[in-house]
């Protein structure tokens, strides 16, 4: 009980440096902002080609790697690494180590996140999905991650509190994994030539999303979870099962992005066993995380960070199951193509992690700025656009990739099977935009809020 | 505790470490997946296909700099480049992708997401002119395309138009001296649509300064008034011409695939499709979001893109048509017209339509004869009977080399059937279109690249070119000694040693 009741338990906020962890935040809400929608204007794109067409800059083929790259490493991570601040030296009970490199971290990360969409906007791009930041972005990246690896593991071998919570071996595992990967991406573009590129390239993609992406989404849920619901863990061992199932299966999915190409076949079948089995540690933290919410369901209505989390948990699961079976050659012959798979891309990565992440900063931001959200009414709006758009997308696009993939396996003209798409692909667009203004309610309803308490402290 | 530290640190770094590699290096490890060898379907002495094994060859610089740019603009965002053994791509796109084709590939573009069609097989599916056209505005060529409009990878000139009398004239400014070496003895037919749009074909490594003498054509315009006081001349620049380069090489590797492509070969049906106002109807419908870009909306070949095209597409409404089985001069049939669409022309921005329903084709045929009263006046002469030909051998070779000197082929098409003949460069088409006459080294043949399909264009002519019918002047027996020789000009050769397919060893395989 003690272990799993410590998010609770350990409550000093002596500990925290709260103007970082309030940059870092803010600068997450500022990607937060500008690359989920610039995912909207891409959507407007395919019902509008001319929309914002004849620029380099504003094309399709330049904004694309700035919205997933953006999401990814600007507006998701952002976040985390300014939560992972709060949530460290608390479940440490000591401060950061290394707190004076903290602010020249912030800066050089952001900028550097700047300077990198800048470049991809000038046509910058190395090839690979999801890894297009020039390299001299990626090395940067790579540094602020290493020191704060460094950070946290010190931080870590520095604790008064001795029991390691679970959100802490997900927090070590996300930041080894993630430093290993990006020396991955540094070398992948540029090396091993041919077919084995793509499965380089697989593994790579799937590093980003399983072993960063995910590990730090539990980093914040198994944190923020108990915390927002005062309520103690549901089980210590399911996590346990969860980390090491993850641990062990995740790492080899990464080629079913590639599934009938001339990779080994072998390899392939791997890959699919591994997706199957991602549902274990899937289940397992589902179980944990409402377990844990258990009987607290009714007071979750104003509770507008565990409302979040409970949602994006929702997301995860029907996304995670959807991406274990996409993973299935049957699945793939319809599949592989179309946007069955954007669906899965967006509703893991916006509808899960990053609604994770908001729950994070809902729950961090006014605790850290002494104030309350501005309006309960204006988050909770914030929330159901949200929700509501996010599914809907699921749905949207879900749908639509059946529909092209099982016309096109019928034998449809090419373009046939595209012009299909264009009344989905305005639903997509606009249930893209609910997610933007949900967002930018939700921002504005914390900003309003710890402007008013700024306001308020002046004499 | 410190020791869960280290478990979780180690354990990351051994799981990865074990996935990567399992899944990264053994992969790599297996032999083929590093093979720089494909089935190459080529084209033997005795103009019949078959497959080898064969390495590919590394990109040369242009086409590296074309998929730098191809990579730069995110093209592999929206196009795959490998066919799946399954849903039928293979009858769609061709034959599937071979580890080989990929030897040189770095950073691979597979790509994960098609928004627009796969690319691995487009190489030469249509003309450089139909990817100038499709990139200066996608929706020229394509009316329904979502592809953005890549405007920045062209130069473009606003030149302002002299006219003398009837002729118009380009002034020439400064920015015309700076891209052309305006030699008067060269002159570059451009062929400006009514808005002053004018393409200019770039040179083949894309750069500048192109020679010749930029000079207004107004052939397309026919009676009506060519009326702009500037024209806006459209050239691809050179990144545009190395992407294009690129794009073309997709699927080399794996030769004349699409001479034996099944998707596309056509036995012409002997039945006529019917003419009802339904299928005109559907046939409008099919039309309009198919060719309206190039043949134009009233079928007269001057759509939006024509200015791009050389070839110019083919104007229906005079009723002329070059693939045919009936005499020379006579009305193609429906059959005819059928295979044209399905399999398409090669070397010319005319696509292969295969994967269109084929009611949908055959209803665009009932529609595109409602554009000439030909087809109300007259009906097709009976096709020629379908000849048998003779046993291929060295002998029926030479006898088609003594023939091609004797029947003056040579003069267009050049003494080693380049398509460089002494009268090759002033050739014009009936509609007085510059047109010329095809190389034959490259195996790229418009009505067909079997031996029959040649003798059948020796023997009806191509209606409204200069290329006639031979049926008078040549025996059936020289036609096919012609039609044999002609085909083998695009026998396959080891691009190494130059040497010809073993045929002793493929008649030990027989």
């Amino acid at each position: 009980m003690s272990v799993a009741g410590l998010p609770v338990v350990v409550r000093n906020d002596a500990l925290l440096d709260r103007d970082l962890i309030r940059r870092w935040l803010a600068w997450g809400f500022v990607w937060l902002l500008i690359f989920p929608t610039v995912g909207a204007v891409v959507a407007a794109k395919f019902n509008h080609p001319e929309f914002l067409g004849g620029v380099p800059w504003l094309s399709f083929g330049r904004l694309r790697p700035i919205h997933v790259n953006g999401v990814i490493w600007g507006a998701f991570s952002t976040l985390f690494i300014g939560l992972a601040h709060y949530v460290v030296p608390r479940l440490c009970g000591v401060r950061m180590a290394g707190a004076r490199f903290g602010p020249a971290l912030l800066w050089i990360w952001n900028l550097n996140l700047a300077a990198g969409v800048v470049m991809l906007a000038l046509g910058a791009n190395r090839g690979w999905e999801a890894g297009e930041f020039p390299l001299a972005t990626v090395l940067v990246t790579l540094g602020v991650l290493l020191a704060l690896t460094a950070q946290f593991l010190l931080t870590i071998a520095h604790r008064t509190e001795p029991p390691l919570y679970v959100s802490l071996w997900y927090l070590i595992a996300a930041f080894v994994w993630t430093d290993v990967n990006l020396v991955l991406l540094l070398l992948g573009p540029s090396h091993i030539a041919g077919v084995n590129n793509a499965a380089w390239h697989g593994l790579f993609i799937h590093y980003v999303v399983g072993l960063w992406i995910t590990p730090a989404g539990y980093v914040i849920i198994y944190y923020f979870l108990p915390a927002s619901l005062r309520a103690p863990l549901y089980s210590h061992k399911l996590s346990l099962i969860g980390f090491w199932s993850l641990a062990f299966f995740y790492p080899f999915v990464g080629i079913h992005h590639y599934l009938y190409a001339p990779i080994a076949d072998w390899a392939q079948t791997i890959a699919i066993v591994s997706s199957m089995m991602l549902i274990i540690p899937v289940w397992t933290v589902i179980q944990n995380f409402f377990g844990t919410v258990g009987s607290h369901w009714r007071e979750l209505g104003r509770n507008l960070p565990a409302k979040f989390l409970v949602t994006g948990s929702l997301m995860y699961l029907v996304g995670c199951f959807q991406g274990s079976i996409e993973a299935l050659r049957v699945l793939q012959r319809p599949t592989h193509f179309t946007d069955f798979v954007v669906g899965h891309s967006h509703i893991t990565i916006f509808g899960t992690f990053v609604v994770w992440a908001l729950a994070g900063a809902v729950y961090v931001w006014p605790r850290i700025t002494d104030s309350s959200p501005w309006s309960f009414a204006l988050g909770n709006g914030a929330f159901w656009l949200i929700t509501a758009g996010i599914s809907a997308m699921f749905v949207v696009l879900v749908t639509q990739g059946l529909l092209q993939g099982f016309m096109l396996m019928g034998g449809a003209e090419w373009l046939d099977s595209v012009d299909a798409m264009r009344p989905w692909w305005w639903v997509r667009t606009l249930t893209g935009l609910a997610m933007d203004v949900g967002n930018s309610l939700l921002v504005i309803t914390l900003m309003l809020g710890s402007l008013g308490a700024r306001r308020a402290l002046r004499p | 505790m410190k020791s869960i530290t280290t478990l979780a640190a180690g354990a990351g770094f051994f799981f990865v470490t074990l996935a990567l590699f399992v899944q990264g290096v053994l992969p790599a490890l297996v032999p083929e997946s590093r093979a720089r060898e494909v089935t190459r379907a080529v084209r033997t002495d005795h103009g019949d296909v078959t497959w080898l094994r064969y390495p590919t060859s590394d990109y040369t610089a242009l086409e590296h700099a074309g998929r730098a740019v191809y990579i730069r603009e995110g093209c592999w965002y929206c196009h795959s480049q490998y066919v799946r053994p399954v849903a039928g791509e293979e009858r769609r796109w061709g034959p599937v992708s071979e580890p080989g084709e990929y030897a040189w590939d770095l950073p691979h573009l597979l790509s994960t997401r098609r928004i627009g069609p796969d690319l691995s097989r487009v190489g030469l599916k249509y003309g450089d002119d139909w990817h100038y056209a499709h990139h200066w505005n996608p929706r020229l060529t394509v009316p329904d395309s979502l592809m953005p409009r890549f405007p920045w990878l062209f130069v473009t000139l606003t030149v302002p138009v002299r006219r003398e009398g009837e002729r118009a004239t380009l002034e020439v400014t400064g920015e015309l001296r700076r891209y052309f070496t305006l030699r008067p003895d060269r002159p570059i037919p451009l062929f400006p649509d009514a808005g002053g749009l004018a393409f200019v074909r770039p040179r083949s490594d894309g750069a500048f300064p192109i020679d010749g003498m930029p000079t207004l054509e107004l052939t397309a315009f026919r009676s009506r008034r060519f009326s702009v006081d500037s024209v806006r001349l459209v050239v691809p620049g050179t990144e545009l011409v190395a992407l294009v380069h690129y794009l073309q090489r997709l699927g080399a590797s794996r030769g004349v695939w699409r001479d034996v492509f099944a998707s596309q070969m056509t036995t012409p049906p002997e039945v006529e499709i019917a003419a009802d106002a339904g299928t005109r109807e559907r046939g409008r419908a099919v039309y309009t979001r198919r060719c309206a870009g190039c043949h134009g909306r009233d079928g007269d070949g001057n759509g939006d893109a024509a200015t791009f095209l050389s070839p110019r597409p083919r104007d229906f409404t005079a009723g002329i048509f070059k693939f045919r089985s009936t005499p020379s001069g006579s009305l193609p049939t429906d059959g005819d017209l059928f295979r044209t669409i399905t399999r398409g022309v090669r070397g010319t921005a005319m696509p292969t339509w295969h994967e269109l329903p084929a009611d949908d084709r055959r209803a665009v045929i009932a529609f595109i004869k409602t554009f000439s009263m030909r087809w109300r006046d007259e009906k097709p002469e009976p096709a020629e009977p379908p000849a048998i030909p003779p046993a291929v051998s060295a002998t029926l070779l030479e006898r088609g080399r003594d023939v091609y000197r004797s029947a003056k082929c040579w003069e267009c098409h050049g003494e080693h059937g380049r398509g460089d003949g002494p009268s090759a460069e002033q050739l014009r088409d009936d509609f007085e279109f510059p047109i010329r006459p095809t190389d034959f080294t490259r195996g790229q043949f418009k009505a067909g690249a079997t031996p029959a399909d040649v003798f059948r264009t020796m023997t009806v002519g191509l209606d409204g070119t200069p290329m006639p019918s031979f049926a008078d002047s040549l025996s059936d027996d020289e036609r096919w000694a012609l039609a044999y020789y002609v085909v083998s000009l695009s026998a396959w050769t080891d691009p190494l040693t130059g040497a010809r397919l073993d045929r002793v060893a493929r008649a030990g395989k027989e």
